[in-house]
């Protein structure tokens, strides 16, 4: 029934438009989304908000009122102020400065873990999903690798490798290659079977042409969305490493070593955990926002339903 | 789980450091470096190291810890209670949280009592799981000092003292990830409230809560199960690092101390013993769904 309605919603319509006689067949498609997304107040915030961490992070250096690692004994454990923002930690150095060079880290880790496993996942998804020879054999590694609690098999990556920023990338792209091959192999499945992949079979298009402009073409918009959310993913569980000692090496301000430090002096220094805590949770949040509004915008099912009034 | 195994086990042989050097510390000499080596099997080719090991996992022999002095499998079994605790405790919260939280939305949908909670699972699942457990000692051990901030008690030496050291934690572990299955619930409520039986319910005259209790949760949990038996291991992630939290005697501190140590025998039979309860759950989770959902059983026939 509702599959109906959406494939009604998703027909190309043919619309005269102001050339003349050329016939559109994806009506403002690519404006319709970025109105979506933008007419969402959560998700107008929240790429916001990313922006705004993302220029405080890049720009720390400029931005910071103070050395991140500067130790001033004379300043210490001291409550926000006009002179430091966000207070001071135990040893005088200024938790604000901390706090927007730790947001380097960060980012750093959600970037380069998303483009990797998105990368990697996509390109298994795809060749489990079209092979069906592969199939068996990339799937059972996939669910081997998910098998992990997520943030033990990262903790043991980067103990076996050494606590470098290197290897909590490589930690946490494994952990979530397996979650971007399934989504991949799942839409591969659908669309394989549809008529215009037969088509480009038959005017003689090699597999790697079908799978790139055809398959993978069409599974941008779920990717897209997944890797809103693995970002935000990448982000906790790089701060859940940090804060259990196995991630960067512990001179470089990450949100979660600063937790950590934060939590032992909690009863005499809140803002030690506070200002980080906060900040790692609204990064998160408006990741996870993002990703919801990008899933209302990208996809008609989703969009018809909030039309319904029955989403969100 | 053999695929599991491997990669555990090239995890540990791909890895640079010498745990013979680093047990013996830096003032060993190379002698020395090296008997412990042919001591711990380490000279052996990894084709012949491969299948001991395996053999020695299926018995559940993970070996010996290197800086413990005693085997891995007796060092899990003294840690393992307060994490199984935790983790059972904090599935209750989450169940407590997660069920009622969905039908409520799902029943008063796009009402202001649904935004707020839909908001409230979205901030529940972005909030990291050690900083949400640090605001809780924050609120009530430093500022109200009504409960612990840390510490375990055994529940047969004190059942209060044990709640009451076990309560945060959980709270913290089970609003963390309640999210994503109120979430769930509430949508799949949503699809189930449009069917046609319980349109026959209404009709009948059935009071709105029984049809919501029993025609309509019921057939909206199915998919919530599997989701659960998924965060498992969000779980037992999350539990390693309440437990360093609120200092919790359990595998998470073990964790914690052999990081720092490189005590790889340690941590590799932590993520095997996760990973089998992951598994075993996830086993668990599909007889229920069967159990459940009398439906499937025929099909399968």
């Amino acid at each position: 029934m509702s599959a109906g309605k959406a494939s009604a919603a998703g027909r190309p319509t043919l619309r005269s438009r102001q050339t003349g006689w050329r016939a559109s067949y994806q009506p403002d498609r690519r404006r319709a989304w970025h109105r979506i997304l933008l007419s969402s107040p959560g998700s107008m915030a929240s790429l916001i908000f990313l922006g705004a961490v993302i220029v405080l992070s890049v720009l720390a250096p400029f931005f910071a009122p103070a050395d991140p690692t500067f130790i001033d004994p004379s300043v210490r454990l001291r409550p926000p102020s006009t002179a430091h923002w966000l207070g001071t930690d135990d040893l005088g150095r200024d938790v604000f400065s901390r706090l927007i060079h730790a947001g380097r880290v960060s980012l750093v880790v959600a970037g380069s873990v998303t483009f990797a496993s998105a990368t990697l996942g996509a390109l298994i998804g795809l060749l489990a999903g079209y092979y069906r020879r592969l199939d068996g054999l990339l799937m059972r590694l996939m669910d081997g690798i998910m098998a992990f609690p997520g943030v033990l098999l990262a903790i043991a990556v980067v103990v076996a490798l050494g606590p470098r920023l290197r290897s909590v990338m490589l930690a946490l792209a494994l952990v979530y290659v397996p979650v971007v091959a399934r989504l991949i192999r799942a839409t591969t499945l659908l669309i394989r079977e549809l008529p215009y992949v037969e088509a480009a079979h038959c005017i003689g298009l090699s597999d790697g042409r079908i799978l790139r402009r055809y398959i993978l073409a069409n599974s941008l918009s779920p990717l897209i969305v997944q890797c809103t959310f693995i970002a935000a993913y990448a982000i906790l569980a790089e701060s859940s490493l940090s804060f259990l000692g196995a991630s960067v090496n512990p001179e470089t301000p990450t949100w979660g070593n600063m937790l950590r430090d934060g939590q032992r002096l909690i009863s005499t220094a809140w803002w030690m955990a506070v200002a980080p805590g906060v900040t790692l949770f609204c990064t998160v949040l408006a990741c996870t926002v993002l990703g919801d509004g990008l899933r209302d915008a990208l996809d008609p099912r989703t969009r018809e339903r909030r039309n319904d009034a029955t989403f969100r | 789980m053999l695929v599991v195994g491997s990669i555990t086990f090239l995890l540990i042989h791909v890895t640079p450091g010498d745990p013979a050097a680093v047990m013996l510390g830096s003032e060993a000499t190379p002698a020395q470096v090296a008997r412990l080596r042919q001591q711990l099997g380490l000279n052996d080719p990894l084709l012949v190291q491969y299948p001991n090991w395996l053999l020695d996992v299926v018995r559940l022999d993970f070996g010996e810890s290197f800086f413990l002095d005693r085997p891995v499998r007796a060092a899990i079994r003294d840690r393992v209670v307060p994490t199984l605790q935790l983790t059972v405790y904090a599935s209750l919260v989450a169940l407590a949280i997660s069920i009622p939280a969905g039908i409520i939305a799902a029943l008063k949908r796009n009402s202001l009592i649904d935004r707020t909670l839909m908001l409230l699972a979205l901030a529940g699942s972005a909030i990291a799981d050690f900083f949400l457990g640090i605001l809780l000692i924050l609120l009530f051990a430093v500022t109200l000092r009504w409960l612990p901030s840390g510490g375990y008690i055994p529940i047969l030496d004190d059942p209060i003292g044990h709640v009451r050291s076990m309560l945060l934690p959980s709270l913290a572990l089970g609003v963390s990830i309640a999210g994503l299955p109120a979430r769930l619930i509430r949508s799949t409520m949503l699809d189930v409230l449009h069917e046609d039986y319980i349109r026959t319910a209404y009709a009948k005259g059935l009071a709105p809560a029984t049809i919501a209790t029993t025609h309509a949760l019921r057939n909206a949990l199915l998919p919530a199960v599997t989701v659960f038996g998924a965060t498992i291991g969000d779980l037992l992630g999350g539990a390693i690092v309440v437990e360093t939290v609120f200092s919790l005697p359990g595998m998470g501190q073990l964790v914690v101390n052999s990081i720092d140590r490189r005590d790889f025998p340690v941590i590799q039979g932590v993520v095997m013993v996760s990973a089998a309860a992951y598994l075993l759950v996830n086993l668990l989770t599909d007889v229920l769904y069967l159990y459940l959902d009398p439906r499937l059983r025929h099909v399968r026939r």
